[in-house]
């Protein structure tokens, strides 16, 4: 059985002007110790699936439909008082987007972390002195002793998003929920972050939903990959068959659209703008975008099917199988 | 169009109940920027990358040095001549939800610019607030929203719009594209390169992203605490890096080939606390090319090409080569 199973999640924002259906039927499933890869659009409702996930959603959002099993709990359902002493920050643990929004600004980072290790581990005062120092050590700040002092807007970028993943470590989760987690990192400290990631995982056997625009950063973390497009998964499956041979014509698009060194001229984009979820396209969501679109595509929502070379894929005309690459992959 | 000359920033941090101690975030930089170029910035977190580029926008006072922009020395500048010259300077903020009024709706955190300059009549402001969101690849149904009922990627649009909107000379843009997959930011990266090439708009565009950086800017410029370590056009600096960090860091350059999960050149060790840098070479704690005269002399930008600067004398004396950092990334491959 799956660590993590989601399936059919439904998330809405009920609005000024209506209901945004932000996550229309969304199935998910992450095994111990498994690294799963969340890519796709901005505003495709990558952060929402998260927040969805832990129960962290703001007003006007709310879970309309679907479940989320973890430990044959259904977190959807989970009494808040159960969820917050037994499963949020000790068995899952998230970092956000925004980690500046994750940190008071008038409190000392010291201080936070420290209040976080002895409600949630039950630290003394001195022994959460030594851990913070301990934590911030291991993800690479020099002079943690004073860091520990400072607030967070003296800090760097990289360091108060650097200061979010030790915390979100401290206590050893079983699951990892990572939005973003190294953007606003340098590729040193990236390449530090993600080693750090893999030797926890190897180690403690933590799962991994990783977040992410970066598609090196992904490729360099990640088992399997789900491409999330307007509140659906377009396509999921092991990393080397999406990256190598991506069949969504979304997915092809956006592995396209890398920048690249000495690259003349402008970069292949997609055309069209981000579908508006208050008035979803009918079908596919992504048929006034898609080069492959037919008839078809505008009235019935393609299911996910497994399609070579083995992942699984909504969509009517897929792309092509690439041979040469999948046989290398 | 923007020259900045011996700039230092220090920030004074207390590290005791009575002491106080000097953060050197950017520590005697120079460099200059031509009309129409885009500089790159890059380098290692907290090396002092943003807070430059506030500093070089005078939206900061440096602790000393002198930014010049035009022939006007910003440094001296206060109160309405610098406010003047607001709207031809705009910086886009590494944190977009931390950089946008959580009060505002954003239409109007857009049009704030342009109402306070009064570079549109009231009856266009609209229409211009909705061009700039079209530019952007916003959709006009976000125009009302808060920051905070944005992803964070839309987030990040919202403040690259109200920078574009008093048509600046001269552009500082801290991270602009974090926040924003591939395709969106290939959008972008478009108009920026048009917004150069039709407006001759400068600019220096901080990026840890260095595919981003590599398509984008025509010299980059390389900081390791506080300093300049290596300035020199951009195929030069990704293809034949000269200084020991640079080589570092390029390593890091993913290839054509994404899931190539190959050994990176890493220097060993941490970085060195700003507070306390290392009194020569500042990267000599961690260099694998490291020698004694390392330790003792403090290292300068000089040339390798006329175009090409390195503060690193082996580079500079042709002692290491980018072969060598070749050889060292091998050798931890094992
Ligand atoms: N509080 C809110 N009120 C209204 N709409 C919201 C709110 N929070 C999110 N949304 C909308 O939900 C959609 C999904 O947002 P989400 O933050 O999940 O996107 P994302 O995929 O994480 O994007 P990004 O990559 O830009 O972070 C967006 O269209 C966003 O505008
Ligand atoms: N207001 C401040 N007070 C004290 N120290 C500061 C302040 N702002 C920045 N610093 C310090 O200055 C140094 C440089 O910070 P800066 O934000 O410029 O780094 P950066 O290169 O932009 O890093 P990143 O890539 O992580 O954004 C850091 O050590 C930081 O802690
Ligand atoms: S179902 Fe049709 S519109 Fe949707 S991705 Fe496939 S081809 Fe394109
Ligand atoms: S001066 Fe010495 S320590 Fe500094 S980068 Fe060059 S070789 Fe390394
Ligand atoms: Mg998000
Ligand atoms: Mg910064």
């Amino acid at each position: 059985m799956a660590l993590l199973e989601v399936s059919d999640l439904r998330t809405s924002f009920f609005l000024r002007g209506g209901e945004l259906r932000v996550l229309d039927g969304v199935s998910l499933e992450i095994e111990a110790g498994e690294v799963l890869g969340l890519v796709g659009e901005t505003g495709s409702g990558k952060s929402v699936t998260a927040y969805s996930i832990t129960r962290l959603l703001k007003e006007p959002g709310r879970v309309v439909g679907g479940q989320v099993m973890w430990d044959g709990r259904d977190l959807v359902r989970l009494w808040e008082s159960e969820l917050e002493q037994e499963i949020r920050g000790k068995e899952i643990s998230m970092i956000f987007q925004s980690p500046r929004e994750a940190l008071n600004p008038v409190i000392t980072v010291g201080r936070q972390l420290t209040q976080v290790l002895r409600i949630r581990r039950g630290m003394s005062r001195r022994d959460a002195r030594a851990e913070a120092i301990r934590i911030l050590k291991s993800v690479y700040i020099s002079d943690p002793e004073s860091r520990l002092d400072s607030y967070p807007h003296e800090l760097s970028g990289g360091m108060a998003q650097r200061i979010m993943i030790a915390l979100a470590l401290s206590c050893e989760p079983r699951l990892l929920i990572a939005d973003e987690p190294t953007t606003g990192l340098d590729v040193t400290t990236q390449y530090q972050i993600v080693l750090l990631l893999r030797e926890l995982r190897d180690r403690t056997g933590m799962a991994i939903l990783l977040i992410t625009h970066d598609l090196a950063l992904a490729a360099q973390l990640c088992d399997r990959v789900a491409v999330l497009y307007a509140g659906r998964i377009a396509e999921v499956g092991p990393i080397r068959h999406l990256f190598r041979s991506p069949r969504h014509p979304y997915t092809d698009a956006l592995l396209a659209s890398r920048p690249r060194l000495g690259l003349q001229g402008d970069i292949l984009t997609i055309p069209g703008n981000v579908a508006n979820l208050m008035r979803p396209p009918g079908g596919c969501r992504f048929h006034p975008r898609c080069p492959n679109a037919t008839e078809v595509c505008a009235q019935l929502q393609p299911p996910l099917e497994p399609m070579d070379p083995g992942q699984r894929v909504a969509c009517h005309n897929p792309m092509p199988q690439r041979q040469e690459l999948a046989a290398s992959g | 169009m923007l020259a900045v000359e011996k700039l230092v920033k220090h920030y004074p941090i207390k590290t005791g109940a009575f002491r106080t101690e000097q953060v050197r975030a950017v520590d005697g930089v120079s460099f200059s920027v031509r009309r129409g170029e885009t500089l790159g910035l890059v380098g290692e977190s907290g090396c002092g990358k943003s807070t430059l580029g506030r500093v070089a926008l005078r939206l900061e006072p440096p602790t000393s040095g002198a930014v010049r922009y035009r022939d006007v020395d910003l440094t001296r500048l206060r109160g309405r001549p610098l406010r003047h010259l607001r709207p031809k300077l705009q910086m886009v903020f590494q944190d977009p939800l931390g950089s946008l009024n959580p009060r505002m709706k954003v239409s109007q955190t857009v049009a704030e610019p342009l109402v306070l300059h009064h570079l549109a009549a009231p009856r266009e402001i609209r229409t211009r607030v909705r061009e700039l969101f079209d530019r952007v690849g916003l959709s006009d149904e976000l125009l009302d929203r808060y920051p905070h009922e944005l992803s964070g990627g839309q987030q990040q649009r919202v403040g690259i719009a109200r920078a574009l909107a008093p048509h600046p000379e001269v552009m500082v843009l801290d991270e602009p594209t974090s926040a924003l997959d591939v395709s969106v930011q290939a959008k972008l990266i478009n108009l920026l390169r048009r917004l150069k090439e039709d407006f001759d708009l400068t600019q220096v565009f901080i990026s840890h992203d260095l595919s981003v950086i590599g398509y984008l800017t025509d010299r980059v410029a390389v900081m390791y605490l506080g300093e300049i370590v290596e300035l020199g056009p951009t195929a030069k600096i990704f293809l034949m890096p000269r200084h020991p960090y640079t080589g570092a860091l390029m390593s890091a350059v993913p290839g054509e080939d994404l899931l190539d999960r190959r050994t990176r050149l890493m220097l060993p060790g941490e970085v060195p606390s700003p507070i306390n840098p290392p009194p020569a070479c500042r990267l000599a704690p961690r260099c694998p090319f490291v020698k004694d005269r390392c330790r003792e002399e403090k290292q300068v930008l000089r040339p390798v090409e006329p175009d090409h600067l390195v503060a690193c004398w082996r580079a500079a004396e042709g002692e290491i080569s980018p072969e060598d950092f070749e050889r060292t990334r091998l050798a931890l491959e094992v």
